[in-house]
This record gives C-alpha cells, sequence and structure tokens, in this order.
C-alpha cells in the first residue's frame, strides 16, 4: 500500500512539528486544510494545540468536520493527537461547554487532582498499558511520552481507553476504537516512542488506495 | 508518574548564541543551530531558547553578518532549522509582542512561547495568548533582582526593578492564564553559584502552575538541590550546557544516580 498521511490544518496547531515527525519516517504527508484531498489520504492526523472551544470553532469555520466525519465512517485510520484527540469525544468543558465531533462517547473536562499537584500536566509520564494496543506494539511498557495539558477525558475506565498515566490518580493517555485512534501526550514530540507509536499507526490497514 | 525535566537554554543575541552574565554581559559563542543534532542524540527533554537582540529587525530578517565570522541567522529561521531537526518540546520566547508574532513561532514549530517584558507593561496579553494558544503554551518568564533584601521584578527595557510587587505579579499571571512560570535569577545570572534556593522556594510555595528554575548552575548538585529544597518541577540553566563537553548526558546520570526522578 502506498501510504498519503494527511494532517487536518486547522490552523491551532504545531503542524510543522506532525510534519518533521513523518519525515523521519519517510512517509510523504500532506496538509489538509478544505475537503478536497481527504480522498486520496491514506491515513488521517489531527493535532492540536489550544482550547477544545477554539478548535471546533476553527474546524467548523474552514468546514472540516464533515469530511473528517465521513472518512471516520469510511474506516479510514485518524490518529487525533493531544487537543485533537480530545476533540475526538462527543462534549468538551473548556471555556464553556461545546459539542465535540463525536466520534468517541465521552467528556473532556479538567484533570482531577487527588495529590498537591500542578496543572498544566506538563512533561514526561510513563504510560501504563491497559489493554492490547496496536499503536502500542513493539514500545516497551513503562515507556515515558511527553504530555502538555490540563483537560482530559472524564472516564479513563470507557471500553476504549487502552492506557493511562498516573497524575494524581489514572489519566486517560491513549484512546483506540478500531480506526478512531488518539493520545492524550505528544508522539512527535517523544523521540524514539514517538517515532514507533507513529509507525505503528500507519500499519493500521487503510481502505483508501493513493492513486 | 511524572519526571522532573533537565532543561538546557540558549540565549540569542543578532543571530548568534551567547553567554550571559547579570543580563548585561555577553559574550558570542558560535552558530546556534550547531548543537541541535547533538541534543536529539542525548534526549534532551526540552529546549528553551530566548532571543535578547534589542532591535526587531536582528529578530526578524537579519542578513548581514556584524562580526564577520559566522553568520548570525534570524531568529525565525532559528525556530524553524530547530523544529525540523529536534523531535522534542520547544519554547521560544523574546521580544514577543503580538498574537502574530506568536502564531508564527507556533506555526514554525514551537510548543510554547515564553513572554517578560510585554506581559508586564500589558497583563491582559497573557490572557488573549491563553486563549488562542492554550493556558499550557504559555511560559510567564520572570527575571528577579533582590534590591536590599527583597526581590523585584527585573525589567529589560528600563534595566532597573518594575514597580510592582513579586508575588502580586505571580498571582496576577496564574489568573490572566500563565500555563507555566521560567524564574531566572539576575544576581546569579553567570555567577555558577547555584540557584536562589530561597527566592525559587518562596515562588513554588505561592503557585500552583509548573515553575522552572534558571540561573546560577555551577554545579550538577545545584540542580539537585533545586529540586529536592525548594519543589520546582524542572530545572534549567544555560552556561553550563555551553561550556562543558557532554555536560547535559553527565548532568541527566548524576541526578539519576542521585535517586531523582528523572527521564
Amino acid at each position: 500500500m502506498t501510504l498519503l498521511v494527511g494532517i487536518i490544518d486547522y490552523k491551532i496547531s504545531n503542524i510543522c512539528s506532525v510534519e518533521t515527525a513523518f519525515e523521519h519516517l519517510g512517509v510523504p504527508c500532506t496538509r489538509l486544510s478544505n475537503c478536497d484531498a481527504f480522498n486520496i489520504c491514506t491515513h488521517l492526523v489531527l493535532p492540536g494545540v489550544g482550547s477544545f472551544s477554539n478548535g471546533m470553532h476553527k474546524l467548523h469555520h474552514l468546514n472540516l468536520v464533515d469530511p473528517i466525519l465521513r472518512a471516520a465512517s469510511a474506516g479510514v485510520p485518524l490518529l487525533g493527537m493531544c487537543l485533537g484527540m480530545q476533540l475526538l469525544a462527543d462534549s468538551g468543558d473548556e471555556f464553556g461547554p461545546s459539542k465535540g465531533l463525536g466520534l468517541l462517547p465521552g467528556r473532556i473536562s479538567q484533570v482531577q487532582l487527588s495529590d498537591d499537584l500542578r496543572l498544566p500536566h506538563i512533561g514526561w509520564n510513563d504510560i501504563i498499558s491497559i489493554k492490547p494496543s496496536l499503536l502500542l506494539a513493539g514500545i516497551p511498557s513503562g515507556a515515558s511520552f511527553y504530555f502538555i495539558h490540563s483537560y482530559s477525558y472524564a472516564d479513563s475506565h470507557a471500553s476504549y481507553v487502552t492506557a493511562v498515566t498516573d497524575y494524581g490518580g489514572r489519566q486517560v493517555a491513549i484512546v483506540e476504537l478500531n480506526n478512531i485512534m488518539g493520545t492524550q501526550f505528544h508522539p512527535e514530540k517523544s523521540q524514539k516512542h514517538g517515532l514507533k507509536l507513529l509507525q505503528n499507526f500507519i500499519s493500521f490497514p487503510s481502505p483508501i488506495q493513493k492513486c | 508518574m511524572l519526571k522532573n525535566r533537565l532543561i538546557p537554554v540558549l540565549f540569542l543575541k543578532d543571530g548568534y548564541l551567547v553567554r550571559s552574565e547579570s543580563f548585561s554581559a555577553y559574550q558570542i559563542l558560535g552558530n546556534p543551530v550547531a548543537q541541535v543534532q547533538r541534543y536529539n542524540d542525548w534526549d534532551v527533554d526540552e529546549l528553551i531558547y530566548i532571543d535578547i537582540s534589542a532591535s526587531y529587525n536582528s529578530r526578524n530578517s537579519l542578513t548581514v553578518s556584524p562580526h564577520g565570522d559566522a553568520s548570525p541567522i534570524a531568529f525565525l529561521d532559528i525556530i524553524s532549522a530547530v523544529s525540523k531537526n529536534c523531535l522534542m518540546p520547544l519554547t521560544f520566547g523574546g521580544g514577543i509582542t503580538s498574537l502574530s508574532e506568536a502564531s508564527a513561532r507556533f506555526q514554525l514549530g514551537a510548543d510554547k512561547i515564553t513572554i517578560n517584558s510585554q506581559s508586564l507593561r500589558s497583563p491582559k496579553f497573557i490572557s488573549e495568548l491563553a486563549y488562542e494558544f492554550g493556558s499550557q503554551a504559555i511560559v510567564v518568564s520572570i527575571d528577579c533582582i533582590k534590591i536590599d533584601n527583597i526581590y523585584h521584578i527585573f525589567d529589560h527595557l528600563t534595566a532597573a526593578a518594575y514597580p510592582i510587587d513579586l508575588y502580586e505579579w505571580l498571582s496576577q499571571i496564574q489568573d490572566l492564564g500563565a500555563g507555566e512560570i521560567l524564574l531566572n535569577s539576575v544576581d546569579r545570572d553567570g555567577k555558577a553559584t547555584g540557584y536562589d534556593l530561597t527566592l525559587l522556594k518562596s515562588v513554588v510555595d505561592v503557585t500552583s502552575v509548573p515553575v522552572i528554575a534558571c540561573g546560577g548552575v555551577g554545579h550538577y548538585s545545584d540542580f539537585s538541590d533545586a529540586i529536592t529544597q525548594s519543589g520546582v518541577m524542572a530545572v534549567a540553566a544555560g552556561n553550563i550546557f555551553n561550556f562543558k563537553e557532554l555536560a547535559y548526558p553527565m548532568a541527566k546520570r548524576f541526578l539519576k544516580k542521585s535517586g531523582l526522578n528523572f527521564r
């Protein structure tokens, strides 16, 4: 299969860093800022830096919601990173309640800390695999990844949660439901383990045959 | 469990990597992107680049070399070159006064930006940035100077103490949406006499966002002292990483051997 990774460009993300990571893997990628090129991409990445409400606002403003939902229902592998992972959920609380893409049942709310810890949760933290995970194939258990967030999936026991991390309690680190996947951390900033995870993502079979 | 971070800070002036002392004397060290590949090899936790050039021109469109040796590089080109090579978290700061300047840095690969003088003059700039890019991406940098045994905020634009109480300022910036604090000490800058632990602890005690310590490191044990005695989440330094061969991996080894929670 010839690969083409489409990076959804909704003018909010650290898109260069995502491109750099795929360049390191030698995988071609393209920016998607309108619906035109979605149907030739074998894999889709939804990156993101910023707030939930601003992220959804920009996706709607650029008419990117429908093409994402269409590709997702056609079975195209979709990976959300950080805010991009949160936008996959039904709804989010940041800067007031707003509706998400609704690809995963769940709500995004501020991280609840049981200890006297600081927010944002910034830095390298170990992840704990709790279910079989395609994204973690070949990555040693206890590997650390770079997190930078204050909000996250509220329910760490949801069926699609495959890995968690410990920060004042159990926080959702990876979600995987068929072709819909997401990481709360930044794989594109997580050096060798991050690259391995992205490699695992692009090995997920796609229904799209790139012409 | 969340790891502590060890962060090299690179100070840039007119396109060159420089060594700074007391925020007033600068020595040119060379090309700011020459080391980038080594940082990758060492799995550096995070990098902070701060441009201390005085003028807008040298920051954004530098093309001539004022010194005749290695060519200086415009700051935006440095951001681009670093982010193309480094798969690690990157913070860029220095002279950011508008949302569009911040946006340019994020577009080129910054994960976080750090602001200083502009936040003092226009505190609401912090909340505008936090709304647009998220609090987690906004590092407020504070340089402290001790006068008559009281910590003041040092203002680069006037090279004097800024007329606002440090602890009042800390409370204000958190309310406005600062995601992290980069705390430097003018008195310790370039002195290699260790962090000002009293200052660090007093700031950690009154804040609820992560604090990055900077200023004064001369020995690896200065890093561990800051972690164990002040409660900072991250320790940063400039000169020690510039002047000592393999200082980064050696410091990491020292900290892990001391039983601290580093990657």
